[in-house]
């Protein structure tokens, strides 16, 4: 390979290229691919060509037709199943390899590594790609496909497969950090990533592309504002895509043990709240639009809180002090390693903080969203009264959670903090299943749930649960809702200080522990 | 050049390395010496700049390890104990890979190659494929790539483990000119007598603590007390009995028999230790040989440790 024009490119792309397509496999590459296209090729126009009732145009925009469909089957399979597959084994393999410590220690900067990582993990796949998309083209023409069809399936192939692989690369980074206990049957992570990619395109292809006609005239909607399926879709992927990048830088610094900002964090919890309130809102809903009162204001706010919810509790599991980082914190230096510990430690704590501040910003916001009326409706609870309670409500199952994961993680369990997660939801399924089970469903038990409290506290609010009536007799009585709002809150705010009870007194012990391990 | 003051890595609860004290200045060839499970591979794993300590602090060329990995990375090179290799590229690839990765200008690429190569004795390998390179090879292979940009400090962990006795020699002869072109090492190994070899100073750990540091001359002169004498004899009987024999002796302490050889310490000059010899001789106890033996940085490691394994 020359060195010439070598010499400026990122020594990672260099290297994959060098290692994943010599210039004998590319040439195998090649003619095998040309030759199975013309073999498809042949078998479609084969078929058409027998269908003797058909003329030679309309013979050929089948057989044109019938290949289109089957490569955009093959760019699925290459851009959603093999290049996220490759993506997520990039750093695994490269662990298994024991090749992982020099890059550790090699002084390429993480965004040029991980630049070096998303394109050489594609290089196969991309390839093939770029050799089949030309024949893409040529049957779309021929078999007389709508031309902005094309243009969009092309778009959704090529923004779809990216984000596959930005995904399938973070994961890989996620999992190949420092701590290797995840790799037992890494490899596994490939095919499985590859598996969901499959999922998603199915899924995602559904959304974009619905065989029912009637439906390509679908308009969801985006802080109200009307928009194509596919465009949202579209725009869902570019997000995903670009913070899963931006994941992967920030798994590589924690690999090379450079200190991390917390401000992504906050910007990607703040985008995320955004982009999920602008999918939820509905404060330009119109009555002649049927489809909306398919999720009335109320699902879609505990949609919002249970999606608020599991990720404040995925942050809690992430950032949870283990017993190493309170070693960290009481280990009594004053040098800079010990500054930057205690900040990282800080820094996970504020992330929380402002993490669970976004979310109830969030929860305002939506809440806004759904009381735009002009003229003011009948309700069994003031507005700002249903508002403060659910936000309170979660905050308390939140905090109470929070110190939960934080006991958990001063135990010994093997899981550390995850146990705690995984604890927290088998508490609140057992929770569901009392609840379920007791004759009157405003219980204690299932009030516990912020969902169901959120839910029980607006059932019967004309903004909230009803839009096609305003009677007032429908809903609960007021003297019910306050006794459900009363209820609910307290049952939460003994579960928290509950927890809060638990989580201090294991913190007192932990620390006379640990200071007495330490001398 | 390289200095940790109260260094302590825990592992979650079990501690590996506790209050570690080290110095090492520049150009010395520092031995790190354990047994297994002892803290050495985490200690110079910190030194690396690759694993965060619990507290304590490190100083490498007075940069503050923790704070600017980067930095670190640029002066210090670290060969762990096990690794892998790009084994599909060649030699020349593979070096120019990590040249341009660790920064190194593109005018000098070359020239540093064939450098590096030639002091790890690889330049006709330069076009071999990394896979088909012997043990001893590969192991020469990253220590090339690791010295490509020019690192002030090189760690070695357990560098000599699977190699050869040829390939031993030459990682010794390698090590002991990287010392002399001004690099500091700090190299750990299990194998005693190699590091004595090129090491100018040594550090005995054990249960994550070290035990003993210093120059290997002065470490030796802390356990001599005494001449240190080794008979041999034609069978065990005979060891047997000379040892009953001398157990009386006021001048001669610590005797100990393994097989045909006696081990003692003679506590008097070596004019005194002539008068012995001759009395030994003149005996019918079957002596072979009788000589002053020289400690080893293995009589060091064996007095001085109590052999447990955290």
């Amino acid at each position: 390979m020359d060195r010439n024009w070598t010499i400026k490119m990122n020594p990672e792309i260099l290297r994959s290229l060098r290692v994943t397509l010599p210039p004998r496999r590319v040439l195998f590459i090649t003619i095998s691919t040309i030759i199975l296209l013309h073999i498809a090729g042949g078998i479609f126009w084969n078929d058409a060509a027998s269908r003797k009732s058909l003329t030679v145009a309309e013979q050929l925009a089948r057989a044109g037709s019938g290949m289109y469909w089957l490569l955009m089957l093959v760019l699925f399979a290459l851009l959603f199943v093999l290049v996220p597959a490759t993506a997520a084994l990039s750093f695994i393999q490269e662990k298994i390899r024991g090749t992982s410590i020099f890059q550790q220690m090699m002084l390429l900067s993480p965004f040029n590594l991980a630049v070096g990582k998303f394109i050489g993990s594609g290089l196969i796949g991309y390839y093939v790609a770029a050799l089949i998309f030309p024949f893409f083209v040529v049957s779309a023409f021929i078999g007389e496909v709508n031309f902005e069809q094309f243009v969009r399936v092309s778009l959704f192939l090529l923004v779809g497969g990216l984000c596959s692989q930005s995904v399938g690369l973070f994961i890989s980074s996620a999992l190949s950090g420092p701590g290797e206990r995840f790799l037992r049957g890494g490899l596994l992570v490939g095919p499985v990533v590859g598996g969901l990619g499959a999922l998603l395109a199915f899924a995602l292809y559904g959304l974009s592309f619905p065989d029912n006609l009637a439906s390509n005239y679908d308009r969801w909607h985006f802080y109200g504002v009307g928009l194509r399926p596919y465009k949202v879709v579209l725009a869902l992927m570019i997000f995903t895509g670009v913070w899963a990048f931006v994941g992967t830088v920030r798994r590589i610094k924690v690999s090379q043990l450079i200190p991390l900002r917390p401000w992504p964090t906050w910007l990607f919890f703040a985008s995320s709240e955004a982009v999920l309130i602008g999918l939820l809102w509905a404060g330009f809903s119109r009555y002649n639009e049927g489809r909306l009162f398919l999720f009335p204001p109320i699902a879609r706010l505990v949609f919002y809180l249970l999606l608020n919810w599991a990720a404040l509790m995925i942050l809690a599991g992430s950032s949870a002090l283990s017993r190493g980082r309170l070693r960290e914190w009481w280990s009594a230096g004053c040098d800079q390693l010990a500054l930057l510990q205690r900040q990282e430690i800080r820094d996970a704590l504020i992330t929380f903080v402002v993490a669970l501040g976004i979310s109830l910003t969030g929860l305002t916001a939506l809440w806004a969203g759904f009381h735009t009326y002009i003229h003011p409706l009948p309700q069994h609870l003031p507005d700002i009264v249903q508002l403060l309670a659910i936000a309170a409500s979660f905050t308390l199952t939140v905090a109470g959670m929070v110190v939960f994961i934080q006991y958990c993680a001063m135990q010994r369990f093997r899981i550390g903090a995850w146990a705690g997660v995984a604890l927290t939801i088998t508490f609140y399924i057992v929770m569901g299943i009392v609840a379920a089970s007791l004759e009157n469903k405003k219980n204690t038990a299932a009030l516990l749930n912020p969902l169901v409290y959120a839910a029980t506290i607006t059932a019967g609010d004309p903004y909230m649960d009803r839009h096609d009536t305003f009677d007032e007799t429908d809903g609960p009585n007021p003297r019910e809702a306050w006794s459900a709002l009363a209820h609910g809150l307290i049952a939460q705010g003994v579960l928290a200080i509950g927890c809060f009870g638990l989580a201090y007194v294991k913190w007192r012990q932990t620390e006379e522990d640990i200071l007495r391990e330490s001398t | 050049m390289i200095s940790t003051f109260d260094l302590t890595k825990y592992y979650d609860t079990k501690p590996a390395v506790r209050d570690v004290d080290l110095y090492v200045s520049h150009g010395e060839i520092c031995g790190l010496i354990g047994p297994n499970g002892a803290g050495k591979t985490t200690l110079l794993k910190m030194l690396a700049g690759l694993l965060r300590p619990t507290s304590g602090k490190i100083e490498v060329d007075r940069i503050e390890v923790g704070a600017e990995p980067k930095l670190l990375h640029e002066i210090v090179g670290y060969v762990p104990d096990t690794f892998g290799l790009y084994d599909e590229l060649s030699v020349r690839q593979f070096l120019e890979y990590f040249a341009r990765a660790h920064g190194v200008a593109a005018s000098l690429i070359r020239k540093r190659i064939a450098s590096v190569l030639e002091l790890t004795n690889l330049t006709s390998k330069l076009e071999a494929a990394v896979g088909s390179l012997s043990r001893g090879m590969r192991q020469r292979l990253v220590i090339a790539k690791t010295l490509l940009h020019a690192p002030k400090v090189l760690l070695l962990d357990e560098p000599a483990s699977g190699l050869d006795p040829l390939a031993r020699i030459e990682l010794r002869d390698l090590i002991s000119e990287l010392g002399r072109l001004g690099t500091t090492l700090v190299v750990s190994s299990h194998i005693l007598t190699e590091l004595e070899d090129f090491c100018t100073s040594v550090v005995i750990m054990e249960q994550g603590h070290v035990i003993r540091a210093g120059r290997i001359e002065e470490l030796i002169e802390t356990i001599r007390g005494g001449l240190h004498v080794r008979i041999e004899t034609v069978d065990e009987a005979a060891a047997q009995r000379l040892s009953k024999e001398l157990g009386g002796r006021a001048d001669l302490k610590n005797i100990s028999v393994n097989q045909l050889t006696l081990d003692c310490i003679f506590d008097g000059d070596r004019a005194a230790l002539a008068r012995l010899h001759r009395e030994l001789v003149t005996t019918e106890e079957g002596v072979v040989s009788f000589y002053e033996r020289r400690l080893t940085i293995e009589d060091v490691f064996m007095a001085v440790g109590s052999h447990k394994v955290s």
